[in-house]
Parts: C-alpha cells; structure tokens; sequence
C-alpha cells in the first residue's frame, strides 16, 4: 500500500491492466516454488534429494530414478502396514515421473482397499499414463500386437485341433475302412494314431500342422465351422501382411537403438556419459537429430555457445524442425538476446502454432523485454494450448530455475525417427518371436494358409467318395457307404441298424435307439468333458457351439499366454517381483478357471420328449418269420448298401 | 392295511374267496420256497406277473416252456426288454409274435397255471396288500373269476397225479396212428395240434416244450389221442436230437503277413524322427530351432548402433538398460554404486532372475574405484 502510493507516477504510465497481470504470474510463480518446497522436501532420504537435486541441475525434465526409488521405498512401508506414509510416499514418486504408471496404480489398488476415494482418478490417470510417451507406447503396441498375433495363431491351431478331435471318428472310420481291406497287421484301429504320432515326432511347427489340419479336415466340418475357420485364416492372413510394420517397435525395445538413445534426452539429466552415447550415432540420416540432442544437452549443462552450433547445425539439416527452434530460441534467451529467442519462438509457432511451451517462452521474452500486453496475450495462448498439459507430463520443469521451457523429442518424432531406423531391412521382430513355434516364417504365413485352403477345397471336390462318411442319424458315429445301413430312410451305422434288425414295430426301433442314442450321447458327454480338461472353449466346438467356442478359444489361449510370459512377452523390467505380479498370475488363472467352469456347465441339448428318429411314413420290412401274427409286404430295397447310400444321398 | 397268514392255518382258497365276495383290489403275495404274486382288481384274478421281479417273469418262462416262442427269440426280446421300457407284452403285440385275441388267452392259460401251482404248494406264508394303487403299472389282457380259476385249479390238482402214472416219464416217445377205418376222427383244437406235431415220432419233453399249452392241457390231449387210438406210445428213448451245429465260415481276409506293415510303421516313425531332427532344422531359416525361454546368449553390445537381430539379443539389450537402472537407482538412494550386481538383488532393485540371466547372458559389471562409476560389458 506504502509502495502503491510511492509509485504514483508508474501507475500512471503502466495501466491496472498489466499490474493485475503481473500480480497472477508472480502467483503463479508462488505456488510453483511452493510446490517445488513441497516435493523435494517431502523426501526422506537426503542423498536421494541431493541426487534429485543434481539431475534438476543437469536440466533432467523427469526425476524417474528418484521416482522408482520412492516407489520401492512405498512398497516396502506398505509391507510393513502404515499405508497412509506408503500413499504418501507413492503420491511424491508419481509426482515427480509424468510417465511412470506403476504408482498410480499401486496408489490406485492401496486406496481401493482403503476406500478411499482417489482411487478411480488414479486408475485412470495411470492407464493415460500408460499410453503417454513413446517407450511406453511402444512397449504396449509390442505386447499387445505380439498378444494378437498369438492368439490369432494359436487360436486357429487350437480351433483346428478342437475340429480334428471332433471329426476324428470319421477320418479314422474311413481310414480304417481302406486299411482293413488291405492289412490285417498292425490293427485298423492303430493306423490312425500312428498317422499323427508320425506327425508329431517330425516337430514340423505349428505352421505345418495347421496347414495340414485345414486340409484333412476341411471336407468333414460344418458350414458355420467352415466360417469361423475362414474368417480366422483370414484374420491371421491379415496379420501376416501386415507383419512387415511390426519393427517398428524395436527400437523402443532395443536399449541400443538411434531412437532409445535419443529418447533418453527426455528422461534424465545431461552428463558426459549420455552424451558420449549420442555422439556415437554415426547415421547420417539421423543428422539433425543427433545435433539437436547434443544442443538440447549442452544448453542443460550451461554450455550455451556449444548449444547453439549444435541447434544451428540441426536446423540447418531440417528447417521445419520445432523443437530445434524451441531450444535454440532458449540458447539465445539465456544469452539475453531475446530478439533472437523471440525470432527462434517465432519459427516454432510458424511451424505449429499450437505449441503451448513456445508461446510461454515467447511471453517470458516479452516480459524481459517490457512488453506486458504482448506477453499476457503469448502465456494466454499457452494457456489455451495445454501448458498445463506439458508441466503434468514434464513435473522437474517448475522445479527448475529456467525461465523458459525446453523441448525433448515428441512422441510423434521418435515413431519417426524408429520408422527410418527399422526400415533399413533385417528379420521382421515377430517372424524372430513366432520363429521357435511356428518355424515358419510369419510374413509368409498368410500364402501357406491360403494355398492350403484352396487346397482342401480342391481336394474335398476332386476325391469327394474319400470323405464320403455321414453321421449316423441315431447316434451321431460315423457311418460310411460301405457300413451305412438306410433302409429306414436316415443313414444308421452298423450297431444302430443291428439293434432294430428284424423289428417289425416302429415303436419298439424307436425305442430302441433311444437307449442307443441315449448310451453314446452319455459317452460323447463324458468323453468331451475329458477332452475339455486338455483346453477350455474345445468343449463348445465338441457341443457344436462353434462361435462361443472362438472366443472361449481366444480369452483361454491370451490368458495361458499372459501365464506363459508373466505378464506379457516383452517385460519393461526386471525388476523384483511386485504387487503387480500377483495380478499377473491370479487374473489369467481366473479366466482360464472361469473358462473350464463354464465348460463344465454345457449341458448336450436334450431332445423332445416324443422325439422320433425314424421318418413319419416309415414302413418296417416284416421279417420272414413264422411265429409272426401277419406279414406287411416289404418294401423293395436297393441292391447293394452302396447303391443304397447314394440313393438315400441323392433323396437328400 | 395288510392282510396276511400262513395258509395252514387259514387255506389260500379261502383267501381267494374272500377277496372275490368282498371285490378287493390288491395284491397278494405268497411265499413258501418260491414266491408268487397274485393280483386282484374288484375281486377279479388279473395278473400273477410281479413287474418288481422282471427277472422271473411267469408270462416269459410259460412262453419259452411251451412253445410259444422260442428260446432265441426270446433273447431277441430280452434285450430289446432290457434296452426299453417296454413290457413283455407290449413287444409280443408290437413285434406281432401274437395278436390280442392270442395274448389273452395265452394270458389266462398261464393265469390258470400259475394259481394251479400256488395251490399245491403244501406250505406257505401269504400277505395281501388291499389298494388299487398297488396295480399301477400292471399289464393285463384277461380279468378270471376267482371260482373258476380255482374249480379248475382243483381240477388238475386232482387229475394230475393220474395224469403222472400215464405220463411217467418225459422220455416216453409218441407216434401217430392212422384213424380208425381211415376216418377222420373229430379233435379238439389241443388235440389237433398236438397230432399234428407228431408227424415224426417224439418224446413227450418234445411234445410239451411244442405243443404251445399248458403242460396239463397237452396231458390231457395227449389221453384223448390215446383213447381215441390215434396215437401210440413206447417207453424206449429215441435217438437224441442233434442240434444242428452251426459252423460260422471264417471270415478271415487274406493275411498277407504281419512282417511288412510292421516294418512299414516302424520305418515312418523313424523317418518322422529323422525329419524332426535333420530335415526340418535344415529347411528353417539358421537360430529357427525351438529354444528354452530362459537362456539368453550373449551378441552384440547395446550401444553399438545397429539394431537387435535376434529377440534374444533384443531381450539381452532390455536387460542391460534395466541394469543401468537399477545402478542408477541404487546410486541415488545409497549414493555409491554397488560392489556387484547381486547387491541389487539383495535390494529388491533387480529380481534374482534378472541377475542370473545377466551372468549367464555375459553381461559383466564392475564397481569403480571410488564408488562413484561402473562399467558394464558384454563378452
């Protein structure tokens, strides 16, 4: 107030206007320095704080190892019981690492069991951070396309293999048919499984079997099997092609990649060693890169002449590269040339206009060059743009002296720089992950399903009488034109029509073969529930519930993938088991649990209560007996059971 | 509300006449050596079948004994009972072995036998369970009034033993004569099927086991016959009646020998393995072969620009990063790197099996002098 009324002549040159404006920044920059008291000061353990307090000096924009530290010191004050110091605590570590997603969710699951009601907010907040930065998203499109591909393999050989089980009966019928004419040694019921322990031993790959797979058992399956079949072919067909994209994650997972040196200008503090590691990309298509992050360090370690060279250099090489500005437009503010800065801004917000950190520095210039208005407008547009955005993401900035914000490399430009860097040949990554299972390569996957669907399409047209077996239409075994027995106008096998063999009354054949249908369905129900125990969802293909059985497939086969791989197939870390591995087990044990239960639940559709299997206007044939009370004329029958089966077929 | 005693005190016939006079319904049981059930409705002899003891059906052993049906065809049956719910007769009128006109009256024959040896059994304890609801499920085709069914129960309880001194013995043979001045004499339809049987010379076990009525009713014929001079009879056995044997053509296809399919087999299980162990590494693409997840083979060093070629080596890489980590992480916190990489296990910085994998994947670790550094390297 004292001061106000010294300063009369300056309020009369400066309008109210700008002093209210003032009045907020210095606000703003009071709670900043007060959240900077805040976070470092709430850490315990002062060597930690010293360190942190050294990378805020090396222009670190994230304290992720300080982050993880105080992750793992949470977790150990959890196991010891006192969660509230454990939140605390979980509370600074996510603070400090905008990209670290491991303490929101352990945050998340303490105040879940709490009930406390954050815990939502940060189930999201690290779900959003899972996806935030281009590590992360890589890593997540790695497991989660490598997940797919999995499952869509495994699915389609899983499903093929369910099928195979089901038609088993009538590719071993017909082969036992062929093999009994010609040899009495081994036995025809081993010629099958001799067949597929050949198989076996050659260890051919996935690959191989599902091609063979397709084509034996193509002729024998279902029109709605057929589909689902066709529809996973074309599936895992699509990923095939589509393969030739998956390297472009493996330079986020390569610790030695252009792009994983690179990105680690966005993770820790400038030191001669991360330098040396930058110098060493001797890619000349990565040229302006490496100079802009070789001028974004030299400019955190204070070494603005440097710097500027550097950045020079860069966008030289690329003149539409923002963030080269950005930083340049920094060397040259630290330099206090900030005609210079506010030209470096300019070019930023030329190049994007939305660029939330270049309108704040290019206000921060106006402030240091006096021109108020101008500044309000640039940190309003800021503002608009998402500043607060870039600070969530970027916590160790409001902690820094700078005046003005730096720039890393963006998501979107190390996608690129990984795009260039994988595009330069080499084994595609998941021909490398499916290699010890498929031996085959998965590029070229989609031509061998493809060829062996025409395949067996070919072969089921061109030697149709090699799958010509039916199903019994009492019992459901298979039934061929050497063994079928259709006097009675549906296609019964041998035993069916052994049973009602010289009965003269409809009543008693249906009878009959109800206690003979009843018998098998009890021995197709107890045989399916064994073979339910090899793999959920082959139960549902086994009842003929062939959709339901895909996706019960596919949640089985991702669930054993995620038991197989703890987790997922590429682990960010190696770290010691968490809380977080727990949920790795119990969640793919639950499905899989959840999965052979509801299995277990399926239940052989029932049949109506005055079901009748023989055709309405059958007439028995009235067998030449004397004992008999009358003798119906028989009805005249075909020559041979073969004619026999064609004709019932040809009736069809 | 039971009804029951020991016919000695108290004779069955009594028992019998009492449920008619009264027209009970129920079911009375009787038992001495074997059992018999006798059921009632509105004091009407309906059924001496029990459907509890289907194994000892009075109805299928009358049918089998007689003639009625013969002893395959009654396997036939049997399974076709024991495979449905069927009740016998329902599967004799179905199958047509016999019309309705037919079972009745094969049903009251066995009726009548069934009471005839119930009444001569010299002793016997008897229950008579009174309620309609015990005749559920009871199948009849013929309803016999009490006194009849007992006057001629009586009947062949008297007759028999004169019948049994003329038919004393089972293997007595018959053989028919020519009638009388070769006039045809006027038979009884028993009669005539009993002379028209013996158109051969037969034993009277035969005669019985075909004439298709009770054993009492064929006596009787067979007397009449004799009386009537149509047949005659001697004591002396015929020779025994072969059963036609039957032997079944082997069916046996031409073995052309065990040897060669067996060596067969053999052979492509052989080639099988062969191919898995030669033939398909060949074909694959070199480091295609299966491998154990948990080795990691040292390649190239991270950092040395050219990017991973093998997911192990991507995994290796991986590994060195997090290791880099956790020094880094073990730094802060302490403010000295650690004396080896174990110590970061001991923290919980690094899991044990990340620590094994780096030594065996050849990642080497050393601690700086001072503490203050490190250099990690790969063999």
């Amino acid at each position: 107030m004292v001061e106000a009324v010294k300063d009369k002549k300056i309020q009369a040159i400066i309008p109210v206007r700008i002093i209210a404006h003032i009045l907020c920044l210095s606000a703003a920059v009071a709670i900043c320095t007060s959240a900077r008291a805040n976070s470092l000061d709430n850490i315990p353990n002062d060597g930690l704080k010293n360190y942190s307090l050294a990378e805020i000096e090396r222009g670190s924009p994230s304290l992720h190892i300080t982050s993880r530290v105080l992750y793992r010191e949470a977790l150990d004050i959890l196991g010891s019981g006192d969660w509230e110091e454990a939140r605390r605590r979980l509370i600074l570590s996510a603070a400090l690492s905008g990209h670290y997603a491991e303490p929101m969710f352990t945050l998340a699951r303490v105040e879940l069991m709490h009930a406390h009601p954050d815990f939502a907010f940060h189930l999201v907040e690290g779900f959003k951070r899972l996806l935030i930065g281009y590590r992360n998203q890589a890593f997540l499109a790695a497991n989660l396309g490598l997940m797919a591909v999995f499952t869509l393999v495994l699915s389609l050989f899983v499903i093929l293999g369910a099928l195979a089980m089901k038609y088993w009966p009538f590719f071993d019928h017909r082969l036992r048919e062929s093999w009994s004419k010609r040899f009495a040694f081994p036995p025809a019921r081993l010629a099958g499984p001799l067949i597929v322990a050949a198989l076996l031993i050659a260890r051919a790959g996935i690959a191989a079997y599902t091609a063979i797979l397709i084509v034996f058992i193509w002729s024998y399956i279902s029109k709605r099997e057929k589909a689902v079949v066709t529809c996973l072919v074309a599936l895992t067909a699509a990923a095939s092609f589509a393969s030739g994209y998956s390297n472009i994650v493996v330079p986020a997972l390569d610790g030695g990649s252009v792009a994983r040196r690179l990105s680690m200008i966005n993770m820790s503090g400038a030191d001669r060693e991360l330098l040396d590691s930058i110098e060493s990309i001797d890619d000349p298509s990565f040229e302006a890169e490496k100079e802009f992050a070789l001028g974004t360090l030299k400019y955190r370690m204070g070494d603005y002449e440097g710097a500027r060279n550097h950045l020079l250099s860069s966008v030289a090489l690329r003149s539409d590269f923002a963030p080269a500005y950005l930083n340049l437009g920094n060397v040259y503010f630290m330099l206090s040339d900030y005609n210079r800065a506010l030209a470096g801004y300019q070019n930023v917000v030329a190049i994007d206009s939305t660029a939330a950190t270049a309108w704040f520095n290019i206000g921060q210039a106006y402030i240091n060059k006096m021109l108020f208005a101008q500044s309000s407008s640039a940190l309003k547009k800021s503002g608009e743009n998402g500043l607060e955005r870039y600070r969530k993401n970027h916590p160790v900035v409001t902690l820094r002296d700078h005046p003005v914000y730096d720039e890393g490399f963006s998501s979107a430009e190390l996608w690129s720089i990984a795009r260039r860097e994988s595009g330069k040949g080499g084994d595609l990554l998941v021909n490398r992950a499916l290699a010890p299972w498929l031996l085959f390569p998965f590029d070229r996957y989609a031509w061998l399903l493809v060829l062996s669907l025409a395949a067996a399409i070919a072969i089921g047209r061109i030697f149709p009488p090699a799958f010509n077996v039916s199903k019994c239409g009492n019992c459901g075994r298979a039934a061929c034109p050497d063994c079928a027995d259709t006097r009675t106008g549906i296609i019964l096998c041998p035993d069916c029509a052994k049973v009602i063999t010289g009965l003269s009354s409809v009543k008693v054949m249906e009878a009959l073969l109800r206690h003979r249908r009843q018998k098998a369905s009890g021995r197709n129900g107890a045989g399916s529930r064994l073979r339910m125990l090899l793999y959920p969802g082959a139960a549902w293909i086994m009842a003929g519930r062939t959709v339901r059985g895909l996706f019960a497939i596919g949640a089985g086969v991702s669930a054993a993938l995620c038991l197989a791989w703890s987790g997922f197939y590429f682990d960010d870390s190696f770290g010691a088991p968490g809380p977080g591995s727990v949920w790795k087990i119990a969640v793919p044990c639950a499905v899989l649990a959840w999965l052979i239960l509801l299995s277990l639940r399926i239940k052989q559709a029932q049949e109506q209560k005055n079901f009748r299997v023989l055709p309405a206007d059958y007439v028995p044939e009235q067998p030449e007996d004397a004992g008999r009370a009358d003798k119906p004329t028989a009805v005249p029958e075909p020559k041979t059971n073969e004619e026999r089966f064609e004709t019932f077929l040809d009736s069809l | 509300m039971a009804l029951e005693g020991n016919a000695k005190d108290f004779g069955l016939s009594e028992i019998f006449q009492l449920i008619s006079i009264q027209k009970k319904s129920g079911m009375l049981s009787v038992s001495a050596d074997q059992s018999a059930a006798i059921f009632f409705q509105d004091g009407m002899i309906i059924s001496t079948r029990d459907r509890r003891n289907s194994s000892n059906d009075p109805l299928k052993d009358f049918l089998v004994r007689y003639g009625f049906i013969g002893r395959r065809e009654m396997g036939s049956i049997q399974k076709i009972l024991s495979e449905s719910s069927f009740d016998l007769t329902d599967i004799l009128l179905s199958e047509r072995y016999f019309n309705e006109d037919e079972l009745v009256t094969i049903f009251s024959e066995q009726i009548y036998e069934s009471v005839q040896e119930v009444l001569s059994w010299p002793k016997s304890q008897y229950k008579f369970i009174i309620g309609s609801n015990v005749l559920t499920g009871v199948k009849s085709y013929a309803s016999l009034k009490v006194e009849a069914v007992l006057m001629e129960s009586y009947r062949r309880i008297d007759e028999l033993p004169e019948m049994r001194r003329i038919f004393s013995s089972d293997d007595m043979t018959f053989r028919r004569l020519a009638g009388p001045q070769g006039k045809k004499a006027s038979l009884e339809h028993g009669e005539e099927t009993i002379y028209g049987l013996l158109e051969e010379e037969r034993s009277l076990a035969w005669i019985v086991s075909h004439a298709k009525q009770a054993r009492f009713c064929t006596y009787e014929s067979l007397k009449q016959l004799l009386e009537k001079g149509l047949l005659e009879f001697s004591e002396a056995a015929p020779a025994a009646e072969e059963e036609p044997v039957f032997k079944e053509e082997e069916k046996g296809k031409e073995s052309p020998g065990r040897l060669l399919p067996t060596f067969a087999a053999f052979f492509m299980l052989l080639a099988s393995y062969a191919a898995g162990e030669y033939v398909v590494p060949r074909l694959s693409p070199p480091g295609w072969t299966a491998r154990r997840a948990d080795t990691i083979e040292a390649g190239q060093t991270a950092g040395s620009g050219s990017l991973a070629t093998d997911i192990e080596e991507l995994r290796l890489r991986a590994l060195e990063s997090a290791i880099r980590q956790g020094l880094d992480e073990h730094f802060a916190s302490q403010g000295s790197y650690p004396f080896t990489l174990e110590v970061l296990a001991v923290r919980r910085i690094l899991s044990e099996k990340a620590v094994g994998l780096a030594q065996h994947g050849g990642i080497n670790y050393r601690m700086g002098e001072d503490g203050m550094s490190y250099v990690l390297s790969r063999n």
